[in-house]
């Protein structure tokens, strides 16, 4: 699988750490993850979703665990993502460098209104 | 043909992406499929898997291959360094699904499978049978047994069953059961019914409910038989009619289309609205159209009634269009009498009936038959229903009848319904007066 430049982390690998931050999930429930907390403006395809998890992966920001629970037999086969402390590190340093980045921007008075 | 799309669309990912992750996308593609129903939502599935491909293939830069030198051996490697141009990806890629959409548009009849119709009312057979979207398709057929059913009932369910993981059981479960021999002797309706049962047996162990529909496999038959209901003018109303005592008497055998035989259902009833009792005889009855059989039981309520359908994305509305105007026949008891041919609509109607306690049901036992998959041809003698979405919700303990059937509430030879049927039907009568 190519290598995937992970700094600064792209958005959708960005994403996708901090829809692990809570559980542990699998590929489509990080989607849906996604998917809520962009407002529904972030729906991950197929290719995009799991190459960034493949970087991810391969950097040590994620591992791959075994099934959380044997209830849901129906997900026997998936494959379930979980945060790791490098991986948590990582999402923290970005949101950071975001926050640099908003600093600026509401210090030169770009922005309008009650932003984030 | 939603499927075909989304399959297609994977399949021109790298190879490398597919090897890893093919498993995976298909899924997730299923699991967003099984949540977003509705033509506005697919469409815009279909834009994201499209949009997600065109990056993909434009982002995508493969590995180095590890060469590795066997001596005496002759070796073709790449001497450019550099990986294909983007735009050149996209023109290749345009390219081929033009020339494969071509391709396909010119050689279907000869080359592709019929694509697979929906079983069940709404699509779903004549009364002994399937039947196909397309009423004039004619298949020929001869009789003979196939030892390799098995795999391609094993390859559909691996392919086709909406929950990953449960079809490749379901699929392992039978190709083991073949290695075993079990199939070894078994021809035809035979073997239809022997795979069915096992993949009943399959299920249950793994925890899939009684009576919901997983996959059914069927022995066409060995005869040129015209698919699709028959040009009937009685609307297989075979007998509507009124019993000493004013017991209404229908025999139904068949629901066909509302389109032709709304009219002759309406003046049927009509002919009944007076009776004290009511007999309905779906005995010869495998099934048809599902809105002519919520036709009927709407007028047997005085308020829309739930009846549950097992189809996903069903045409058949979920509520009888109860009250209907001048129906009498709303407090009347009624008796459905049932067979084991009763299958398919005719069970949606006596299920649906059973569970509003609405019917009494004299007879046997039905057939089991809820056609509610997609269905595929498997060679010129065999085809079969499988689900390939998840099934719709169903409020009731009994989640289906397929393979275990509906249970009358006073069990007896086929032959004697009617005559018990009738004995009741007075007694009730007289009570309801």
């Amino acid at each position: 699988m190519p290598k995937q430049k992970l700094s600064p982390l792209p958005a959708a690998a960005f994403q996708i750490l901090m829809s692990l931050v809570d559980d542990d999930l699998h590929g489509y429930e990080i989607m849906r993850r996604v998917e809520e907390q962009t407002g529904g403006r972030t729906r991950l395809g197929p290719g995009t979703l799991y190459s960034s998890i493949q970087a991810l992966l391969e950097a040590g920001f994620i591992a791959e665990v075994s099934r959380p629970s044997a209830e849901d037999s129906a997900d026997e086969r998936r494959r379930y993502y979980r945060l790791t402390g490098a991986g948590r590190k990582a999402g923290r340093e970005e949101a950071e460098r975001l926050a640099d980045l908003l600093r600026v921007a509401r210090a030169k008075k770009i922005l309008r209104g009650e932003y984030v | 043909m939603f499927d075909r799309v989304v399959a297609f669309l994977l399949r021109l990912y790298p190879e490398e992406f597919r090897r890893v992750y093919g498993r995976d996308a298909l899924q997730l593609m299923w699991d967003r499929a099984g949540h977003e129903r509705g033509a506005r939502l697919r469409v815009r599935l279909l834009m994201d898997l499209t949009r997600d491909l065109v990056v993909t293939l434009l982002t995508w830069s493969p590995p180095a291959p590890e060469l590795v030198r066997i001596d005496g051996t002759p070796r073709f490697d790449i001497l450019t360094p550099h990986r294909p141009r983007p735009e050149a990806i996209a023109a290749g890629t345009l390219a081929s699904t033009l020339m494969l959409a071509s391709f396909a548009l010119l050689f279907q009849p000869r080359v592709f499978p019929p694509a697979p119709a929906q079983l069940g009312e709404g699509s779903g057979g004549p009364p002994s049978g399937f039947e196909a979207s397309d009423s004039n398709q004619q298949v020929v057929v001869s009789a003979s047994g196939d030892p390799s059913i098995v795999d391609m009932v094993a390859a559909t369910l691996k392919e086709r069953y909406y929950d990953f993981a449960i079809g490749q059981q379901l699929a392992d479960a039978l190709l083991a059961f073949q290695k075993d021999g079990h199939y070894k002797l078994l021809r035809d309706a035979e073997l239809a019914d022997r795979i069915n049962d096992d993949v009943y047996q399959t299920s249950r162990a793994i925890g899939i409910p009684p009576g919901q529909f997983v996959v059914d496999v069927v022995f066409i038959g060995d005869r040129t038989a015209p698919i699709g209901p028959p040009g009937d003018p009685s609307c297989m109303l075979r007998t509507i009619e009124t019993l000493p005592r004013n017991i209404g008497h229908l025999a139904l055998d068949g629901f066909m289309p509302p389109s032709r035989c709304q009219d002759t259902v309406r003046r049927a009833m009509q002919a009944v609205n007076n009776t004290n009792a009511l007999i309905i005889d779906l005995r010869a009855n495998g099934g048809g159209m599902g809105e002519t059989a919520l036709q009927i039981a709407g007028y047997l309520f005085d308020r829309p009634a739930y009846l549950f359908d097992p189809r996903p994305n069903t045409p058949v509305p979920s509520h009888t269009a109860s009250p209907v105007q001048g129906s009498r026949l709303a407090d009347k008891p009624v008796y459905v009498l049932t067979s084991a041919r009763t299958a398919s609509a005719a069970e949606y109607f006596v299920y649906g009936l059973k569970m509003l306690k609405r019917v009494t049901i004299v007879g046997e036992r039905t057939a089991g038959k809820m056609h509610s998959g997609a269905f595929h041809r498997l060679d010129d003698h065999f085809g079969m229903g499988v689900q390939e979405v998840p099934p719709p919700d169903n409020p009731y303990p009994v989640k289906g009848w397929e393979h275990i059937g509906i249970d009358p509430d006073v069990a007896i030879p086929a032959g004697d319904a009617f005559e018990i049927a009738r004995a009741l039907a007075e007694s009730g009568a007289r009570r309801s007066r």
